[in-house]
């Protein structure tokens, strides 16, 4: 009877807790800045824990998605949860978390190679280390160096000169330019005789800890490249300003934040995420590579949000030659059961082997990749919540590097033979190719709207990613105008065929409804435009909605 | 009644599963905008303090994270996982560590049937600045058995390279308290009505001699002294009782004292201590019991064991693993091998499935052939198939299926560096039998 009671209890409470979420009413206009940089309170650095993390994503959130009904139920109408942070134009305002970049702003070729550095590089003719840590997947090292600058500095390992520097440049910059907040990060050179180790420097845990000593040092260098002149090519990370306050969730709100109102699964750049992070390999994604940082900017102190540590993106990581990473999880039960089921015949992606292409690319390449099989090494919530509309605006987003753009980038990570710079070119532009094809095909992937006058009025004019990306050739365009000056009878109303992307608005009424269909896929839902005129003449845009 | 409420209690959070459902399949409507400028501005810190793109947090949102009892399982695991990664880094750091002098922590069991428990291990690895290393690791597990061990290794000679001891000289001590031993009787058909239980608590001390010869070979010998007293268990039908009178030998006495001389002969090629997955090991053992007081139990002991892994890819990923172990106790002239001292068939290692210490007789002979496959990165499963049997002499062993005791079953293998555990469930006509061993050497 206990037992009965029990699970009546636990099943209403499910249902109490499916039913207890709703959305929050959304602001009205055209948001392009979610202000969520009010002063807050110093919040608490909140403990991740690698363990907690991982169960919390891999076996917690992934049990409640497992019993949400409700969500089942919108998956089997074809209307999944949308992301809460998108304006009425279908794009992410600035916030804490994400800034429009080049997608929206494009950035000069110098901004591009900028990334988020600031100031001069870091100069290591003479530097201190502060902090050590020899174990776990990179080691590292805290240093100032001679302008008393902090940098965590990583070395490429021995067998794979560059390959752990270069990705994370190269990764930084993409990120950076796609909109998130990430650190400086440099490629550097050290001589190890201009290394000195501040007094007081530990290794080690609790009753293991042991002074770091000269001699550690030669046996953390023992394992890293070389340089012919005796120096060590390295990854300088400028500490971030600000105080650090742990990893974010990739799951809920974080409480003592009152500027956090979404959830972060349904945040869009978090979502979006998905998409770029496959372009780039970015496997480990996990929230131990993110973080909070307790800022003061011009007199406000809030959080602000970072993505860490791209060692493992671009072939990279501690096993550069594990094939699995961006095929199979880290904890993988369907894989495990097919292999338990059929005795080992299974042949998993973690079995399979293929050639080490350079040293310091690993195993990254475009023949064998999926946009849609890709998957990070832990399950990411708002990756599993990416919708196609999530999918449409990060694509959009790596499709507005150009190809020059994207060497000149790639040129950041300093490779000694240029046939490396040119092999990963050539791999990010496959994959991106792939994705765009993989995302664009089931949605009408037309943007980029704007009104121009014309003699005969307005018109609308806008782009298709996929003519853009020259990934399927210019499609036509059905269409149809319904305007306050339509009759209420709809006489006069039909649609109408065009192979440019302009679309004859005339003198319209004050307000104005565009749908606009492609024809290249007949089944893809149309793309409506909300127009409104202007108090001082003209049309605007007023919204626009993909679903 | 409780229908009635369970029909109400769960139709109310149903229609309201329904309307949420309805109302978030129909939320992809962007709200209308009254503001028609897109103009985006430059930087938006910067910006005049603005509004946000939602009024507040979700409404109720709270809900869908403190009701749902997955919430609440979280909430118990996180501590759990907090401490079982500070123990990881702790232990991670301990393997790593260059310390010449700590205490190590564990888990491990103390031999058949045992139960786990907390090992706490007291190493010195240069006593005396005399290059002495001494362990004394302390293991009491849930069941209560009880394993003080040291030991105490002068290098004496020495080579080059990890593992580098040629020939070392090695002072052993140790207390073992069983207190729950499984006795039924002696003979391969014995039957289980008459199962017993005997405690045994054992001090031994001995001085071996270890030799290193090339990179597989290893000669020992050893001497050894040993004190063992039989008791009746706790809570259980004691051996004692039911057998006195019976020509069982060692069963009227409390035990006795004695010297041990042994001398073993290893070969060992097995790539990993533990779940190994090619190589093998073979061992020839003979040993002299000769009792100093109590029961006049003089024998001589010869054990036999072989264990080979055949891995059947080139990345070791499925492996077929075989083993048998013989061994046989022949008394020293009028002498009697006490019945606490034969060989056993019912255990993790002899047959599983078994049930503990269920069949002895002064020779045994076990086998064991499994196939092993990768699951995952750290798993390996496999599935087994044990056969064993007890006789007076290794000439009275047989093929027969009548004497033949077999157990079969399925076992998980963890294995993380230099670090192992299986995870073993087996069957046999006696029964079923569940196995733990955190040093799993097959």
């Amino acid at each position: 009877m206990r037992t009965k009671t029990a699970t009546l209890i636990a099943v209403a409470m499910i249902l109490f807790a499916w039913a207890g979420e709703s959305q929050s009413r959304k602001a009205s206009g055209v948001v392009w800045v979610d202000y969520d940089f009010h002063n807050i309170p110093e919040p608490k650095s909140r403990d991740g824990g690698y363990y907690a993390a991982f169960f919390n994503s891999e076996a917690g959130e992934r049990w409640k998605r497992a019993l949400d009904v409700p969500r089942h139920a919108r998956m089997a109408v074809g209307a999944p949860k949308q992301a809460a942070n998108v304006n009425a134009l279908d794009e992410v305002p600035d916030s804490s978390w994400f800034t429009n970049r080049h997608a929206l702003r494009p950035m000069t070729i110098e901004k591009l190679l900028q990334g988020p550095n600031r100031g001069d590089p870091p100069d290591f003719t003479k530097a201190r280390i502060t902090k050590a840590k020899t174990e776990g997947v990179t080691p590292g090292l805290q240093v100032t160096d001679s302008k008393n600058r902090e940098y965590l500095i990583k070395f490429d390992q021995k067998d794979y000169p560059e390959l752990q520097s270069g990705a994370e440049v190269i990764s930084t910059k993409v990120l950076f330019a796609a909109g998130y907040n990430v650190p400086e990060n440099y490629i550097s050179y050290i001589d190890p005789e201009k290394l000195e180790i501040v007094d007081g420097v530990e290794i080690g845990q609790g009753k293991s800890k042991q002074p770091f000593t000269r001699e550690e040092l030669n046996k953390l260098l023992q394992k890293a490249s070389r340089r012919p002149d005796g120096r060590y090519r390295v990854l300088a990370s400028r500490i971030l300003e600000g105080t650090p306050k742990g990893p974010f969730s990739y799951v809920g709100l974080r409480k003592d934040d009152p500027n956090d109102l979404i959830p972060h699964e349904h945040r869009r750049e978090l979502r979006g995420l998905r998409v770029i992070a496959s372009w780039i390999n970015h496997w480990d994604v996990k929230e131990g590579n993110t973080l909070d940082m307790y800022v003061d900017e011009q007199g406000r102190k809030f959080l602000r949000h970072y993505l860490i540590d791209f060692g493992s993106s671009l072939g990279g990581g501690r096993s550069p030659l594990e094939y699995f990473h961006g095929r199979e999880y880290a904890f993988d039960a369907g894989t495990m059961m097919k292999e338990l089921f059929t005795l080992g015949l299974y042949v998993t992606p973690d079995e399979k082997m293929t050639p080490l292409i350079y040293p310091q690319v690993g195993i990254f390449s475009s023949e064998d990749f999926d946009p849609g099989d890709w998957i990070p090494s832990f399950h990411v919530m708002p990756f599993d919540n990416m919708t196609r509309e999530d999918a449409y605006w990060a694509t959009r987003i790596i499709l507005s590097f150009t190809d020059e753009e994207l060497l000149q980038i790639v040129k950041t990570a300093e490779y000694t033979d240029p046939k490396v710079t040119d092999y990963v070119l050539k791999v990010l532009l496959d994959r991106r190719r792939s994705i765009s094809k993989y995302w664009l095909e089931d949605i009408n992937p037309i943007g980029k709207f704007a009104v121009a006058a014309t003699s005969d009025g307005f018109e609308l004019r806008f782009d298709t990613l996929m003519s853009t990306g020259d990934f399927a050739g210019s499609p036509e365009y059905r269409y149809d105008v319904t305007s306050s000056k339509t009759p209420a009878n709809g006489a006069g109303h039909h649609e109408k065929m065009t192979a440019v992307p302009r679309i004859p608005l005339g003198h319209s009424g004050a307000e104005v409804r565009v749908r606009i269909w492609t024809s290249r896929d007949a089944s893809a839902k149309p793309v409506t435009v909300f127009l409104q005129g202007k108090s001082g003449g003209g049309l605007g845009i007023l919204r626009i909605e993909r679903s | 009644m409780l229908k009635q409420f369970a029909g109400t209690f769960l139709a109310v959070p149903f229609a309201l599963t329904v309307f949420v459902a309805a109302a978030y399949a129909q939320q992809a409507d962007i709200p209308p905008a009254t503001d028609a400028g897109v103009a985006i501005p430059e930087d938006s810190t910067s910006s005049a303090e603005g509004s946000r793109i939602i009024e507040g947090r979700p409404d109720l949102y709270w809900m869908k994270k403190t009701l749902h009892p997955i919430s609440w399982f979280e909430t118990m695991v996180r501590p759990v996982a907090k401490v079982a990664e500070k123990g990881a880094a702790r232990f991670t750091s301990q393997q790593k560590s260059t310390r010449v002098w700590g205490v190590k922590l564990g888990l491990n069991g103390s031999g058949t049937s045992s139960g786990a428990g907390p090992e706490v291990k007291p190493f010195h690895n240069n006593l005396f600045g005399a290059g002495l290393q001494l362990e004394v690791p302390l293991v009491v597990t849930y069941r209560l058995y009880e394993s003080y061990r040291f030991r105490l290794n002068l290098p004496l000679v020495k080579g080059e390279g990890e593992d580098s001891e040629r020939l070392g000289l090695e002072l052993n001590g140790r207390y073992n308290s069983r207190p729950s031993e499984s006795f039924y009787g002696i003979g391969n058909d014995i039957g289980d009505w008459n199962k017993t239980k005997f405690r045994s608590v054992a001090r031994t001390a001995g001085i071996a001699l270890n030799a290193r010869i090339g990179k597989a070979w290893t000669l020992r010998l050893e001497e050894g002294y040993r004190s063992i007293g039989i008791t009746s268990p706790r809570n259980f039908i004691s051996s004692q009782d039911v057998f006195e009178g019976s020509d069982i030998p060692g069963m009227s006495d409390a035990g006795g004292t004695g010297l041990i001389s042994t001398v073993s002969l290893q070969r060992d090629t097995k790539d990993r201590k533990y779940l190994a997955s090619s190589g093998g090991r073979q061992l020839v053992e003979v040993s002299l019991n000769e009792g100093l007081t109590g029961g006049d139990f003089s024998y001589w002991r010869y054990r036999a064991g072989l264990q080979q892994f055949f891995p059947l890819d080139q990345d070791h990923r499925k492996v077929i693993a075989f083993r048998v172990d013989v061994e046989t106790n022949r008394e020293k002239g009028g002498s009697v091998v006490p019945f606490f001292d034969l060989p056993i068939i019912g255990s993790h290692s002899t047959v599983r499935g078994i049930p503990s210490r269920r069949y002895t007789d002064k020779s045994a002979m076990s086998a064991s052939l499994e196939y092993r496959y990768r699951i995952w990165r750290h798993f390996d499963w496999g599935m087994f198939v044990d056969t064993g049997q007890v006789g007076p002499q290794i000439g009275d062993f047989s093929l027969s299926k009548d004497r033949l005791h077999t157990g079969y079953g399925m076992r998980l293998m963890m294995h993380a560096g230099k670090r192992a555990m299986s995870l073993d469930v087996a069957h046999s006509r006696e029964g079923w039998a569940i196995y733990a061993d955190f040093t799993p050497d097959f």
